[in-house]
């Protein structure tokens, strides 16, 4: 389609036609996530089949998220050996709540629900829970672990190295590649399953009335688990656990539309003092994209430009090209890579 | 803000060229908007046979991914691919009568049935373009499609709409704007005579 005939589509298919046919056609009804999810794996397998894994184009980002998946997968063991030999002695306080939108309860173990706020902390065996439509929240674990809530979630923190999720979806972001230190590994228990992660930013969505969840990995490695069968999911992929149990894997992009719910869920970035360079790390973190700079002396500066004022109310796929602009740089986005750029 | 990591479905021709070259993410967007519009269009068909749906649009689209190169580009791919899932009823119903219209080579009116979810105060456009507007929505960026729900369908002001998604009203008009560019594109896109004329007629 071009652009003269989606001209001629405007002039015949004005906005209040669009209202009003949206309006008359009345609410989409919900499709049944696991029969979708079956047919993906089977589609994803037969288009693999088809193309020959030889031709597959990885994507830039993909190879460059898998080695640093596979440095993380070397610190596995050794996170792992250290986790096994700590006594366990569990804070009563797992959690701070860092931000919320709408409305975010909590019903402590053995009481009733309430609404919480940002810096509100929660106790081990708290059930966190966005019922309100559009509600959405975020919380950090004691471990230093950041985990955004969607909404219609219901999440349990057994402790600040494993939640349990019974409804709706959690994005993990350990923050380990991103300089700060090495993090608690975490699990998301599910009815279908387990999900373990080795230095990553993953989400784990659970299928609503099935026993099914799909994890989607946006950077490092997550290892499902359920029952005996065992997959290492990595970047850029998502693995489904069926009602059998049965773990597929197919890809799935790091960045895009499929990840936007986490930009509302989060804490406000505050730019004051921060340098460029800091601040597009946060973009990369927040977006799934890769930051690159066209040159190595704009790369320099990106780490000397130090920022001033909010970007409140602006999403981080927005933000950076209002910052850039204001930089005297310039932003150009194409296949999930953010190109930064003198100004022409 | 320009994000080319947006689905258009303008772009659909460009899509089939790079999944047959073996572009993942061309995959991922094939597999998030246009499978759940060829299951719609099947379970609509299937008086909401959940199980059924599933096994037929898996059908379908295992047999689509080994075709891609057939297919022209010179219609809506959505529309060929719902003419591929109808061949795929009718092969499972062959021999067995049953009220499934299989006529038709694209997104043609005889091909619709009422959804069984609309209300009845919904029912102001016919079954056939209530369905071919979810369709549509179906193939729109989901952030899109929700806030164009929210506005049109649940009569949401624009400054609550805002609060929802922690934008300013400014920003989510502008979201607004690009939301409603994007279902133009995709109706126009699944758009034959009927629906040409339907958009005019109806729609006022």
């Amino acid at each position: 389609m071009n652009d003269e005939r989606l001209g001629a589509a405007a002039d015949r298919l004005g906005d209040d036609e669009i209202a009003e046919l949206i309006r008359s056609s009345g609410p989409r009804a919900p499709l049944p996530e696991i029969e979708l999810a079956a047919i993906r794996a089977k589609t994803c397998a037969a288009w693999e089949n088809e193309v020959g894994a030889s031709k597959r184009q990885a994507r830039r980002a993909w190879t460059q998220r898998l080695a640093i998946a596979a440095a993380a997968a070397g610190a596995l063991l050794l996170v792992w050996l250290l986790r096994d030999r700590a006594v366990p002695m569990p804070p009563t306080e797992v959690a701070t709540v860092a931000h919320v939108v709408g409305s975010l309860s909590v019903e402590p173990r053995g009481a009733g629900a309430e609404l919480v706020s940002a810096g509100a902390s929660l106790p081990a065996g708290a059930t966190l829970m966005t019922r309100e439509r559009g509600s959405r929240g975020a919380i950090h674990l004691t471990g230093g672990i950041a985990i955004r809530l969607d909404e219609a979630t219901r999440v349990t923190l057994v402790s600040a190295s494993e939640i349990h999720l019974a409804e709706g979806a959690v994005y993990v972001d350990t923050g380990s590649t991103r300089g700060v230190g090495k993090r608690e590994a975490i699990e998301v228990r599910t009815a279908a399953g387990v999900a373990r992660d080795v230095g990553t930013r993953f989400e784990v969505r659970v299928l609503s009335g099935v026993r099914a969840m799909v994890v989607r990995v946006r950077e490092g490695v997550v290892i499902v688990q359920r029952d005996g069968a065992r997959e290492e999911v990595p970047a850029g992929f998502e693995g489904t656990v069926g009602e059998a149990g049965e773990i597929t894997t197919c890809p799935a992009s790091a960045w895009g539309s499929g990840w936007e719910w986490i930009f509302g869920a989060g804490p406000p970035y505050e730019i004051e003092g921060r340098t460029l360079a800091e601040f597009l790390d946060w973009v990369e973190a927040e977006t799934g994209w890769i930051v690159r700079y066209a040159t190595p002396s704009i790369e320099s500066r990106a780490r000397e430009i130090v920022l001033h004022g909010s970007i409140e109310r602006m999403r981080p796929d927005e933000a950076p090209f209002a910052i850039l602009a204001g930089s005297g740089l310039e932003g150009t986005l194409a296949d999930g890579v953010l190109t930064v750029k003198e100004t022409k | 803000m320009h994000d080319e990591s947006r689905w258009e479905p303008r772009d659909e021709p460009a899509l089939v060229l790079r999944m047959l070259s073996g572009d993942e993410e061309a995959y991922e967007v094939f597999s998030r908007h246009y499978i759940p519009a060829v299951y719609r269009f099947a379970i609509a068909r299937l008086d909401g046979n959940s199980q059924l749906a599933k096994d037929i649009v898996q059908a379908t689209l295992c047999k689509v991914v080994t075709k891609l190169a057939t297919y022209r580009g010179d219609g809506p791919l959505l529309g060929w691919l719902c003419a591929c899932c109808r061949n795929e009823i009718a092969m499972h119903f062959r021999g067995a009568p049953r009220e499934v219209s299989l006529e038709g080579d694209g997104l043609d009116a005889k091909a619709f049935r009422a959804p069984s979810y609309e209300s009845p105060d919904e029912v102001l456009l016919s079954a056939e373009t209530s369905e071919q507007v979810h369709l549509a929505l179906d193939l729109i960026p989901e952030r899109y499609a929700q806030v164009l729900g929210w506005k049109y369908v649940d009569g949401i002001s624009v400054r609550e709409i805002s609060r929802r998604i922690d934008m300013s009203e400014k920003a989510t008009e502008s979201l607004m704007t690009r939301a409603r560019a994007s279902f133009r594109a995709a109706w126009l896109g699944l758009e034959s005579p009927a629906a040409s004329h339907r958009s005019r007629s109806e729609a006022q």
